[in-house]
Order: C-alpha cells, then structure tokens, then sequence
C-alpha cells in the first residue's frame, strides 16, 4: 500500500458514481481511499485518518455546503490538499476564488486524479497536471482539458466498499449504476452544449461501456449486497439500438430485476421500448419541459415534437412502462396560459408521475445567459440559492405570482383534469400562499409514494434519506 | 332478411354515433354518384348507409362471412381484402373509409400513402380510430376482444396530433376533426362488451354479432336502445360542445394539391 491517502466528503446518502469510480482507479493503483459522509464526528475523524488530499465531487447547489466543510476539514487542523471536482467546478471555474478550497477538477476526474495523487506520492509538481486549476499565492493557475475516456472499460468496477460501513446504503432496495457517458444533444437548460464547446465536440463524446462489464458490476452488487431495483442514471439508455438488443436479453436472463432509465421520446420507437419492457423496465423518465412546442424547441432547444410526445406515451403504454415526466414552470416568456399547456399535455397522456420544477438558472448553460442579457434574472441572483427546484425567487419576468401558483397545483390536477377551472382561478386569484404550498406537498408526497409503487421497504429508505438528509 | 330488417349494428351504440357524426357537416357531402371503398367494413353498416345516400360502394374486409351477409341481403359490392398484404383495389375512389381499422395495424403511415394513390383528384381519406384522450382507453372492458387474433389491437388509439402529423407526412390536409363517444356512452358500449364475452369468450369479428341477434338478452337490448341512444346523443351534443375529448376521433383529410 502506497502511503498518500485520499478522503471524499460527502453529503448525500446515495450513490455519487464519479467518486466510486476514481475511488476504484486509486486503490486498483494501490492508494488508500475512504469515501465518507458528514456525520457527527466526521471531521475528528478526517483528523485522525489524517489524508493528504481531500476530494469533493459537487454539483450547482451544493457549493455551500463544501465550502463550509471545507472550513470545518481546517478547524480540525487538517493540512491536506482540498480540491473540488463534479459539475459546479467544471462550469463555474470562479468557485476556486472562494473559501480555503486548494484547485478545482475540471472534466473527467478519474485519471487526472490519479496523476495528482502519483505526483503526491513521490513528492513531484503537481501543479501542471491537466483539468486542474489551482489557486496560488491568490492567482489562478488553470491547466488545459485532458482528452475524454475514449474505452470506459478501462475503468475498474466503481468502489462500493463503503456499503460496509454505511448500512443505509448497503441495504439500499434501490441502487444507482450508470452505462455510459455523453449527451449528443444541446438542450439550452442543460451543461451539455457548454461540455460540447469545452471539448470542442470530439467524436468519441457519446461513450458506452460494453454490456459484459455492465451486467458483471450488476451481478456482483447484486451478489454481495442485494439489489430490488436497478436504477439506471445515464441522459439516454436507449440511444443505441444495437446495445440495447444486446444488453435486453442478457439483464434478463441473469439479473431480472425491475429497472428505471431516463430517454428522450424521439428516440423511443416501437422495438427500443418492447426491448426495455420485456427486459423489466418498469419506469421511464423523459423530459418535455413545457407544453409549448416553439418555446420547447426554440428556447430550450429540444427538439422534440408533441406528437413524439404523444407516440411515445403510447408505446409506453403498450409495453407495460409507467412513464414519468419532467417539467418546468416559469421559462424564459411564459406566461400562464403556457403553464397550463404544459399540465395539460401532461393531462391529454395520463403521465403516471407528472414531476414539475420552477425554472432554476445554472450557471454556464446557454439559457442563464440569455436571461442574464434579458435582464430576467434579478442582480442579486446567488448560485448557491439552487437547493430548492420548486421555487424560484430570483426570476423578475411577468405573473411570477401566478406561475408558482400554477407549480402548486401542477401535480395534483395533472392527475385529477376535472380540478383545472377551479385551480386556473386560485391561481389567477389569490397570491401565492402557505396552503398552495401545502397543496403542493402533499401531491408531491402522493408522488414519491406512487414512484415507490406503494413499497413500504422504498418508502422507509426514502424517508430515512430525506431525514439523514435534513 | 331484408334490407328494412335491422341491422345487426344498429344497437351498437360506437357504431350509432360515428354515423351520427358522419352523416353530419363538416363530414356530410353529397355522395350520389361517388365511389366510396369502405376498408374493414365488417357487417357494412356504414357500406348501406354510403349506399343509401347515393355512392357506388365497395366493401372490403378480411371477414368473408360478414361480407356474404352484406351482399346477400344489401347488394353491396364486396371484396376479400386484406389492405396491409395485398394491393390496392383496381380502379379509383372519391372516398376512401376506414373505420376502426388504424389501431389493428402497425404500419399507419404506409397505410394512408398507399390508399392516396387510389383517390380520384380531390378525393378524401375519413378516419374513426379510438383516442388516446378517452377517460375510459385504458380500461380492461376497452381491450376486451382486442388482445389476439384478427380483431388484436396494436396499439390502444391515437391521440389527434398523431392523426393530423400522419395525414401532413403523406401530403394530405386535414378537413374535418370530431371527437365523439364520451362518459355514458363508453361505459355503455364496455357494459354490453362484458355482456357479449360473459357468454361467447371469443371474438373474431363483425359477422359473429349475427348469431346473437336471436338471444335474449339483444333483443331486450333491442327494445330499449332507442331510450338509451336518445340519452346517449344529448350526452354527445353537451359535451362536445364544451369541447371535451371523447374516446373516438373521426377525421378526414383531403388531397392538398387538390385544395
């Protein structure tokens, strides 16, 4: 064993497949490596482990909560190298300025961290490793990208051995594993036509790793911990058709266990989504966004038509797949008559779990600029504020009032059509106030019970997190 | 049996209705002289009701007993057709009908492209399918009969923009949209389908209907139907005049070099 050791903190009581997976690449080289969440005592104990580089991977909304564990990591008398790696990093390169954060990873961290960790180890620069920026003597040293992954089979098994230590995880019925890497598409609320631009769309951006090293992770989770449900968290499982022929009959014969993947409706024609259902998907979940069709092509650059739409949630049907919907209140221009297109699409196809944000601004995607040269966004718009997708108060644009009110009762008359007249006139009516908010709670628990499929053992999980998560 | 017998359609009541919308504007043009092909016309109630508007009919389906009823006690032409294997029919159509036919079949597109080549100029393409928008489309009682063999449903209806997406693929106008059979009625079309697979279990196509036209239980049906349709169109003119989605679409699209 190699005498550098490495430390990840952690919030979030689930899975964060990026650090298993540089977890796995460091101790397949011989490093130490513990995967810790925050609890009473973590930083004693990150004191007497006593790391020399601490890793955090974090995404927009999280930054806070880093930055003041990372004062905390200090407080203990912790010396060790602090970076931060995951999404927030990679598109706002301006967090390294804040707190006692040491460098940011930019782009795929598994060998970029490795390298930092080898120069670690004997002592050497490591100020020049690519994806790493770092901040010295208060300037700014940022290094160039690293080429993409080409072959993601090159990488080990993501390391899941804290289940040992975390019984809430271990004892997970639901566990997240992810097939593939790279979104071709460039929605505008999303960082994938910033990560195009970053890598200046190389060929080789949509990668998948081969079915084989997909279903040995499955059997050995399943094996060593148990799994009720596999949920799958790559943008678009059923991209490849070829894979997907393959990959259905295998996971049937040799895992068969109920399965969630997120897809787009244009790609879901009849033999993709027969070969999901008949391999036990049992939950798809797809994006329309808004129910206005210019506004969902044009603004947020989806490309997706209704009647995709429509022929989708057909297909699904047909093969026996609950489909849930993701949609946003509150766009760039909508007013609340668009809104309610949008609940009513999500009506007109009987969404099993219609799921509705308020438009939340990330920065670096396409759409937060546009809003920023449009002046929607208000000047004292905090990036950290991104914790809460249902509510969005630094949005400046018309009837704001009236679209959160909308939000409230998205859920409940997506499922209940007849309550439409009476929720179009609160919402136009009143302003927006603690019972729509209660309203909206309460289907929006209805929702999570449904997601479950009425399963207590999901349901306790999911109640456990959301308390260790508080 | 005669052409004044009734018709072993007329107590159903989908049947009822689509024809109540059909015979209607914007659907309704004059049809003496006209060359209709009803495709899956099953017992041809629409093939008569074409016929007794004046058009020079053509039945078509692939249930050759139905089809021998109807040219035995109608006169109407009739051929043994299967539209998604064989050819088109020779000769050409000012109307082409296909009622509850779309949602037997996996290829729509294909089907409207090859019928458009078989209109005359100007010529006419109308649609009944179920919708997608039904409050009752997903229903047991709506797939009963429809799970396998020739009466096996391919998917469960389609939604309007399906339809209308499908005609503009194919270079086709829409000219007319209905949606008709709402709450009672559908419930009452699933209760009497319950009634028909409580005795018979099976279902295999229009020209079995026939052989239970001297039961019991149709000609008590029978007697009340005309009380029940009554109920049943008020139902239908309230509601699709609030603008509410029923659980059929009917639907004609014309040639749009013709427009």
């Amino acid at each position: 064993m190699k005498k550098t050791k490495i430390v990840f903190l952690q919030r979030q009581w689930e899975d964060n497949l990026g650090v298993l997976w540089i977890s796995a690449l460091l101790k397949q080289h011989g490093f130490s490596c513990e995967i810790i969440i925050e609890e009473p005592g973590t930083y004693e104990e990150v004191a007497k482990l006593a790391p020399d580089l601490i890793g955090y991977s974090c995404m927009t909304g999280q930054q806070d909560w880093v930055l003041e564990s990372i004062r905390k990591v200090r407080q203990a008398g912790v010396g060790a190298l602090v970076v931060m790696g995951g999404p927030h990093p990679t598109f706002f390169p301006e967090v390294l300025m804040n707190g006692e954060l040491d460098g940011i990873c930019r782009g795929e961290g598994e060998f970029a961290t490795l390298e930092l960790v080898e120069a670690l180890e004997i002592g050497a620069e490591y100020t020049a490793i690519q994806n790493f920026s770092w901040k010295i003597g208060g300037e700014v040293v940022a290094n160039s990208l690293r080429p993409l992954l080409e072959d993601l089979d090159q990488l080990p098994m993501p390391d899941r051995s804290y289940y040992e230590r975390y019984k809430f995880l271990r004892t997970n019925p639901f566990k997240i594993f992810i097939t593939g890497r790279g979104c071709p598409f460039k929605c505008t609320f999303c960082f994938n036509h910033a990560l195009h631009a970053m890598y200046g769309t190389p060929a080789l951006y949509v990668r998948r790793r081969s079915v084989e090293k997909v279903l040995e992770e499955l059997e050995y989770v399943d094996n060593k911990w148990g799994i009720k449900e596999v949920r799958f968290s790559d943008d678009h499982f059923a991209l490849s058709s070829e894979w997907l022929r393959k990959f259905a009959p295998l996971y049937k014969h040799s895992i068969n266990k109920p399965y969630t993947v997120n897809a787009r409706v244009d790609i879901l024609n009849e033999a993709r989504v027969k070969l999901l259902g008949e391999s036990g998907c049992r939950l798809l979940c797809f994006g329309i966004e808004t129910g206005r069709e210019d506004l969902r092509n044009r603004t947020l650059e989806k490309k997706i038509t209704d009647v995709q739409i429509f022929a989708a949630a057909q297909l699904l049907r047909k093969y026996g797949i609950r489909f849930l919907t993701s949609n946003i209140i509150g766009l760039p221009g909508e007013a609340p008559g668009d809104a309610w297109k949008t609940i009513a699409i999500n009506q007109k196809i009987r969404t099993n779990l219609p799921w509705y944000s308020m438009m939340q601004y990330f920065p670096g995607t396409k759409i937060f600029q546009d809003a920023v040269d449009a002046g929607i966004i208000s000047n004292d718009f905090d990036p950290g504020s991104i914790k809460n997708y249902f509510e969005n108060k630094y949005i400046t644009q018309d009837n704001m009032n009236e679209l959160h009110n909308i939000h409230s009762f998205s859920i409940l008359v997506s499922r209940l059509p007849l309550l439409t007249p009476l929720a179009k006139y609160l919402a136009r009516r009143f302003k927006h106030n603690m019972l729509f908010r209660l309203i909206f709670k309460a289907s929006y628990i209805w929702l999570t019970i449904k997601r479950a499929n009425f399963d207590m053992t999901r349901l306790l999980t999911g109640y456990r997190y959301y308390l260790k998560g508080l | 049996m005669s052409p004044t017998t009734k018709h072993p359609m007329d107590v159903n009541v989908n049947t009822r209705i689509r024809w109540d919308v059909l015979r209607h504007p914007p659907f309704a043009r004059s049809l003496v002289g006209k060359r209709v092909l009803d495709v899956g016309s099953g017992l041809g109630f629409f093939s008569i009701k074409f016929k007794e508007l004046g058009a020079e009919v053509l039945a078509a389906d692939i249930d050759a007993a139905a089809l021998e009823h109807i040219q035995i006690n109608y006169g109407i032409e009739t051929l043994l057709f299967d539209i998604v294997s064989q050819p088109m029919p020779d000769g050409r159509f000012d109307i082409v009908f296909i009622g509850e036919v779309m949602e037997h079949i996996t290829d729509q597109r294909g089907l409207l492209e090859k019928i458009k080549h078989s209109l005359n100029p100007g010529g006419q393409i109308i649609i009944t399918t179920p919708a997608m928008e039904g409050a009752f489309i997903h229903t047991k009682g709506k797939a009963l009969g429809h799970e396998h063999g020739a009466e096996k449903h391919e998917r469960d209806g389609f939604y309007k923009e399906e339809l209308v997406d499908m005609f503009q693929a194919v270079g086709m106008k829409v000219s007319a949209y209905r949606s008709c059979i709402f709450y009672v009625s559908e419930l009452f079309m699933q209760l009497t389908k319950l009634m028909y697979f409580f005795k018979r279990k099976t279902y295999n196509g229009q020209s079995e209907v026939i052989a239970v036209q001297s039961t019991f239980s149709y000609k008590a049906l029978n007697f009340v139907f005309p009380v029940l349709l009554l109920l049943f169109r008020i139902e239908e003119s309230v509601l699709s005049s609030i603008g509410l989605s029923g659980h059929c679409h009917v639907i004609s699209a014309t040639q749009q070099d013709a427009l």
